[in-house]
């Protein structure tokens, strides 16, 4: 259990922040994604398989979050307490949290996490057609709020990640 | 430069709490989970992530004498606050169900609520459950034949703050049952308030149950069950069981016309999908608090299907009639749900829209400002009469003679002409098809030229011309029908890259991209007079009708260097997609949500 939390529990952390911008949910989310995992009895082909069944299972629940009166009615937004290295990069993270949430998820997923859009499709059970539009949309809005390109260098962000 | 490893050199310093990791580990070898009694809806709770953190230790639960009789508060009580005002001293008075309500609306608007909800409820007295932390008490019931809302306190036992509460949020649920149906609380939360007060020591909470049965609350023999979840119990603890017979007011369902068309339009995907259509809603009810709509029961394979999405972030109004003097007053719906039940071979479907004001329907008529001819002629376009707004309450659908381009398309492997959305997607649901109609009423007015070639549906072959040169025209033709829907037409390719024909730079990318395009860079606002166009690899070339204020043709031509354009392949060759966007616009020209997006998919020799 130790091993696949510490392998998935960023990113599954990281995404329930993309959903809810909320530590506090993000955390809880978390939790539950892993209870889930640990509790679920499922045995996995392959890593693939394991991270498409984490990853599937955080936007659910995130998902619901968003969707509760709960959430809706009492949630405040919160920042995230990121000390930034440079006002563009503030200005860039708070364009990309102020896109509606699922814009901001695809946008997290496609260029952050480096999924294609097949495999995003597969994890919020839409078409491709669906995520490349909602990827289109969330580009538009971010060019509108920036002002300029939101530059597509998927490649070298998660290459200059990876290091 | 703002790009995107800006976003992730940011989210890279988003750290999770290493703390949570124990705890996580510590439960699921205990597997001590709380899970919160969901509603087996979509959009049911999501509560249970909330409660995984709260402290699983000891702890007791105390349930309370419940359904006692109500108590105003006392009178000496009121008169030891010399410093109330008269009208303070009234609103004290008042039932909680009463008080409760009012504030409900006025945290919801921001404008004080005296509607009078004198005989819409009952107060509660005594009904509560406990641990060492929090106190959760139902306080009263407040409702009607088709939605009810019932109010509790949540108490902070040992002075916790507003985070703590949110962590673990003791709560109360409800359901109401009978006659075969079950409605489950559909959300619930504290009444809004920006500064976390606490009243009186305690939390002013809220939660709602909308009837999905089709038969009402008080006059079906239903019951009312209140259940208390709080941090330390696994489960949740009935508190109340009341049968429903507190509220004498009747709104019977009605299947006159003037609402029973109503669909909503939500956002899924790549655009809007209309909800409520197939099957379509017959009946309905106005309610002080909201409207209820109901279909006709309809026959099902499924023994067991619910689903149910709410309103989302859309919001539209729906217009009454002052009895009195014939005015017209508008009432805004921000919230709501809409979604089926299937039990048994049979279904139905449901939509609640909720008001944010209360409406009093002694003085407003509950005759719709929705125009009949739609309810009485439903297959025809819409009357042009509408209102600005009547593009979310009536169903439009395809004529028989429209051109549709995703109707008109292709089996991929045969390449056989086929009819039907359904033929070409099988697998599409009944909204997905709904929205392929409302498609199919616009597409009338659109056409696309490649090459001074029309072309009428997804999967048609193009050829760039000698020069390699796609000449691509869009031609928007309204005609009179819908010069009063304030409809614009905003080409949209895609503005992704810089190199605006740089084309699947990355892998599943099928979309081309072309410099975005926005009609109001092109349209002097004041003068309706075409602007030069200032984007350099677009030529676009408007003939604005002056006669058709709002609803002008246009005609949009690019010319698209195939050269530029990596294509990605596609199992029939090299694809290539445009999305045009539709937007609704006011009459000021603002714009105002997409309402649909068309996707021409094209391939190319």
């Amino acid at each position: 259990m130790e091993q696949i939390y510490d392998k998935y529990h960023e990113s599954v952390y990281r995404l329930a922040y993309a959903y809810t911008k909320n530590r506090a949910d993000a955390e809880d989310l978390t939790s539950e994604v892993f209870l889930k995992r640990f509790t679920c009895g499922k045995s996995f082909e392959s890593e693939s398989h394991e991270t498409a069944w984490i990853m599937r299972v955080t936007i659910n629940l995130a998902k619901d979050l968003l969707r509760s009166f709960r959430y809706r009615f009492t949630v405040p937004l919160e920042d995230a307490n990121i000390i930034f290295e440079s006002p563009e990069e503030s200005e860039v993270w708070h364009a990309v949290m102020n896109l509606p949430a699922k814009y901001r998820s695809v946008i997290h997923l496609y260029y952050y996490e480096g999924y294609s859009v097949t495999e995003i499709a597969k994890m919020n059970g839409k078409s491709e057609t669906a995520i490349q539009t909602q990827l289109y949309r969330a580009r538009k809005l971010l060019k509108h709020a920036l002002g300029e390109e939101f530059t597509d260098e998927k490649n070298s962000a998660i290459l200059q990640r990876n290091g | 430069m703002k790009r995107i490893q800006q976003y992730c050199s940011a989210m890279d310093k988003l750290r999770h709490d290493p703390a949570c990791k124990q705890e996580v580990l510590n439960m699921a070898q205990q597997k001590h989970i709380h899970v919160t009694k969901r509603s087996g809806k979509i959009a049911g709770t999501a509560i249970a992530a909330a409660l995984l953190a709260a402290n699983v230790g000891g702890g007791y639960l105390l349930l309370h004498g419940r359904n006692q009789a109500l108590n105003p508060p006392a009178a000496t009580e009121i008169e030891s606050e010399i410093e109330l005002s008269a009208a303070t001293e009234e609103a004290a008075a008042l039932p909680c169900y009463v008080d409760r309500m009012q504030e409900y609306y006025t945290a919801l608007t921001g404008e004080p609520c005296d509607f009078d909800f004198t005989g819409f409820g009952r107060d509660f007295e005594g009904v509560s459950a406990e641990d060492e932390d929090w106190r959760v008490e139902l306080k009263a019931v407040t409702g009607c034949d088709w939605v009810l809302y019932y109010f509790y306190d949540v108490t902070p036992l040992k002075g916790q703050n507003w985070e703590q509460f949110q962590h673990e949020f003791p709560r109360m649920t409800a359901e109401v049952f009978g006659g075969g149906w079950t409605d489950h609380f559909e959300g619930y939360g504290t009444i809004p308030d920006a500064e976390h007060t606490l009243e009186d020591g305690a939390w002013h909470c809220y939660g709602r149950v909308i009837n999905t049965s089709g038969t009402p609350f008080f006059r079906a023999d239903k019951t009312m069950c209140v259940r208390a979840a709080i941090p330390t119990s696994d489960t949740d603890t009935e508190a109340a069981r009341e049968p429903l017979d507190f509220v004498s007011t009747e709104y019977p369902l009605t299947e006159e016309t003037g609402f029973n068309n109503f669909f909503h339009e939500v956002y899924i995907g790549k655009g809007a999908l209309k909800l409520g259509m197939d099957p379509k809603m017959t009946r309905y009810a106005v309610t002080p608090f909201g409207m209820i709509f109901f279909s006709d029961s309809y026959e099902t394979g499924n023994d067991q299907n619910n689903s149910y999405t709410d309103f989302g972030e859309q919001s539209f109004d729906i217009t009454f009639t002052s009895i009195a003097d014939g005015t017209a007053t508008k009432v805004a719906v921000k919230d709501g749900i809409i979604g089926y039940r299937e039990s048994a071979g049979t279904g139905i479907e449901y939509s609640f829209a909720a008001f944010e004001r209360p409406l009093d329907l002694t003085k407003f008529t509950p005759e719709a400002n929705v125009q009949t001819a739609e309810a009485e002629t439903p297959e025809t376009e819409p009357a042009a009469e509408e209102s600005e707004n009547d593009f979310f309450a009536v169903p439009r659908k395809a004529p028989a003679d429209v051109p549709c381009v995703v109707y008109s398309a292709r089996d991929t492997q045969n390449g056989e002409p086929i009819d039907s959305i359904a033929d070409y997607y099988p697998e599409t649901t009944l909204e997905e098809r709904a929205q392929f109609e409302q498609v199919a009423v616009y597409s009338r007015y659109v056409k696309l030229l490649v090459n001074g070639k029309e072309l009428k549906g997804i999967g048609e072959e193009i050829s760039p011309d000698e020069n390699n040169m796609l000449n691509v025209t869009f031609a928007w033709t309204p005609d009179e029908s819908v010069k009063n829907q304030n409809i614009s037409i905003d080409i949209l390719p895609d503005p992704i890259f810089a190199d605006p024909l740089v084309y699947g730079k990355s892998e599943g990318e099928n979309i081309v991209s072309i410099e975005p395009y926005q009609f109001k860079d092109y349209v002097d606002p004041e003068t309706n007079e075409v602007i030069p166009p200032s984007l350099p690899d677009a030529i676009a070339a408007f003939t604005p009708d002056p006669t058709a204020e709002n609803c002008v043709p246009m005609r949009y031509s690019i010319q698209i260097d195939m050269s530029q354009v990596n294509l990605t392949e596609s199992p029939r060759g090299k694809q290539l997609t445009f999305l045009v966007d539709y937007h609704a616009a006011d009459t000021s020209g603002s714009k105002k949500d997409v309402i649909f997006c068309q996707e021409f998919i094209l391939m190319v020799k």
